[in-house]
């Protein structure tokens, strides 16, 4: 395998850790962030200082990392937790800014210029198991109670409520979720990349990946993860045309939305090739939400 | 007395929804409360769930406890649960997912055992039970959404218009099952619009207009009670 294609494999299933996050909290809380740079940039400035001044070794480090991110996330996400959903995005925004704003003025890592000579510890193999971790965490995560409970707040909060879930404490725990996992692939990061500096981990990030999701399909998994892998490759290898990404991006999301709201593989997993069952139950759900909607056409 | 609820006035802006609203509920027994559109009631299920707050001085007693500023989660483990108007079910969860949701409080064989009760209960409901909620009739979606409150186990149960938008004869199967339910030791708190059906089941019932309690009395007396009769029933006498 040449080093080309290695590197972009790593740099891809270290970005789908962050996608896995993102699975948990837009598509089963049904909450957006765009602060996840900002948490993975936690987790890799973690590594760095510790892994390059302390020479700390590879799992503490991580370790760290993901502490970091979770209790920063935890103080940025207590205040509105209690507010409708729309108000995560608006303060992600700004918490992901401020962290990148910091990371420029502070001496330690080195300001706008960022952090050289990491220590090197990631290599593909370890990138692709955690990366089957997240995946693991995430599709655990979905067939628990509290799965359950998170796609409960995402259909209906006012049921929700009244059947006396804690949406706040629902909330936070999704919202921390992806937040640890931010944190670990941003130290997976640092120590393949060996170089961390704040322009990595701007907003832009975070929005691309939350078009990746709904690109594939918020509400599955295998979607969420097939779309960062072929996108991610994608815009690497044409990353001769870097500055019209944002542009197709946003090409692509209005054009998937218009056609198919649920994204490319809607409510399809991977795993229901070998569960017959429930690829019935979702054609009865599809097709009694057309009835649904003929019928709110006929109203109108 | 089960629920005993006091001076309670709610607003919604400067607009006064509940005037001083009083109601007391008897254990195992079926208060209905009855009324037109915009006249309160479901104003005062979502103040008792602790959905929306009241104004200072009203109080909400449960079993003897204050429960007027609780969180709705910290109500339904109280023993208070809500089943909320027009059904929400929680459409893309299969009917036994929607269940276990209902049930979060307990785990293990405690909640099997209130799931098997459930599924007794609501036999169509095992049936369905691998099947998306969003994929129910009407009438199905409304037992589940009463299923998923009986889940929690709750001492007192609060419906909000079970029968809006049902066939009358799924109509007459939902209040079947509001009977049953109350045979089995849980208390009710209807809210319906159809009234003569609301005041033939219930204990005691009361009018609700304006935000106003107009009339209390037990349901036969409310039914031939002759301003009832032209208001809801839609007779002249």
């Amino acid at each position: 395998m040449s080093i080309y294609v290695e590197s972009v494999l790593t740099f891809t299933s270290i970005t789908c850790i962050t996608v896995c996050g993102l699975y948990i909290l837009t598509g089963l809380t049904g909450m957006f962030s765009l602060g996840q740079a900002s948490f993975m940039a936690l987790g890799a400035y973690a590594a760095a200082v510790l892994g390059k001044l302390y020479h700390w070794p590879f799992i503490p480090c991580l370790l760290v990392g993901i502490i970091l991110s979770v209790v920063t996330g935890f103080l940025s996400g207590y205040p509105i937790m209690r507010l409708r959903k729309e108000y995560l995005t608006l303060i992600t925004l700004c918490y992901g800014e401020a962290i990148i704003a910091l990371l420029n003025q502070s001496n330690i890592t080195g300001g706008a210029l960022g952090m050289s000579d990491i220590p090197k510890h990631t290599t593909l193999i370890i990138a692709i198991l955690f990366l089957i971790f997240g995946i693991y965490f995430a599709w655990c995560f979905r067939h628990s109670k509290f799965g359950r409970m998170a796609i409960a707040i995402k259909s209906d909060e006012l049921a929700s409520k009244s059947m006396g879930i804690n949406m706040a404490a629902v909330k936070m725990r999704s919202f921390l979720c992806a937040a640890g996992l931010a944190g670990l692939a941003g130290g997976l990061y640092a120590f393949y990349l060996q170089y961390v500096d704040p322009s990595l981990f701007g907003w832009r990030k975070s929005g691309e990946w939350v078009a990746w999701v709904f690109f594939g399909g918020v509400n599955s998994l295998t979607g969420s993860i097939v779309a960062t892998f072929g996108l991610s490759a994608l815009s690497q290898f044409f990353s001769r045309f870097a500055d019209y990404q944002v542009l197709i991006y946003s090409a692509m999301v209005l054009l998937v939305l218009n056609f198919k709201p649920n994204g490319v593989f809607g409510y399809w997993e991977l795993s229901d090739l070998f569960n017959t069952r429930d690829r019935r139950m979702q054609r009865l759900l599809k097709e009694a939400q057309t009835r649904e909607g003929a019928l709110k056409h006929e109203q109108t | 007395m089960m629920l005993e609820i006091n001076r309670l006035s709610v607003n919604y802006g400067h607009i006064q929804a509940l005037h001083d609203v009083a109601l007391t509920a008897e254990q195992g027994s079926i208060v209905s409360i009855i009324g037109a559109n915009g006249a309160g009631k479901s104003t005062l299920l979502r103040t008792i769930s602790g959905l929306n707050s009241p104004k200072n001085g009203g109080s909400i007693r449960f079993l003897g406890k204050e429960i007027v500023s609780l969180a709705p989660h910290k109500i339904v483990r109280a023993g208070i649960v809500h089943v909320p108007e027009g059904r929400k079910v929680f459409a893309g969860l299969s009917v036994l997912d929607n269940l276990k949701i209902g049930g979060f409080l307990y785990k293990g064989a405690e909640l099997q055992k209130t799931l098997d009760h459930v599924l007794t209960m609501f036999p169509i409901l095992a049936e369905r039970k691998d099947q998306f909620a969003g994929t129910l009739s009407g009438g199905e979606q409304q037992m589940l959404a009463i299923g998923r409150g009986l889940m929690a186990q709750p001492k007192l149960l609060l419906l909000d218009e079970p029968s809006l938008g049902l066939a009358p004869i799924v109509i007459n199967t939902v209040f079947k099952m509001i009977n049953e339910i109350r045979d089995s030791g849980v208390s009710i708190l209807l809210v319906e619009q159809n009234a003569r059906k609301a005041l033939t089941i219930c204990d005691k019932a009361y009018v609700l207009e304006n935000g106003y309690i107009r009339k209390e009395g037990t349901g036969q007396a409310l039914l031939n009670d002759p301003d009832v009769i032209t208001a809801f029933l839609g007779e002249s006498v």
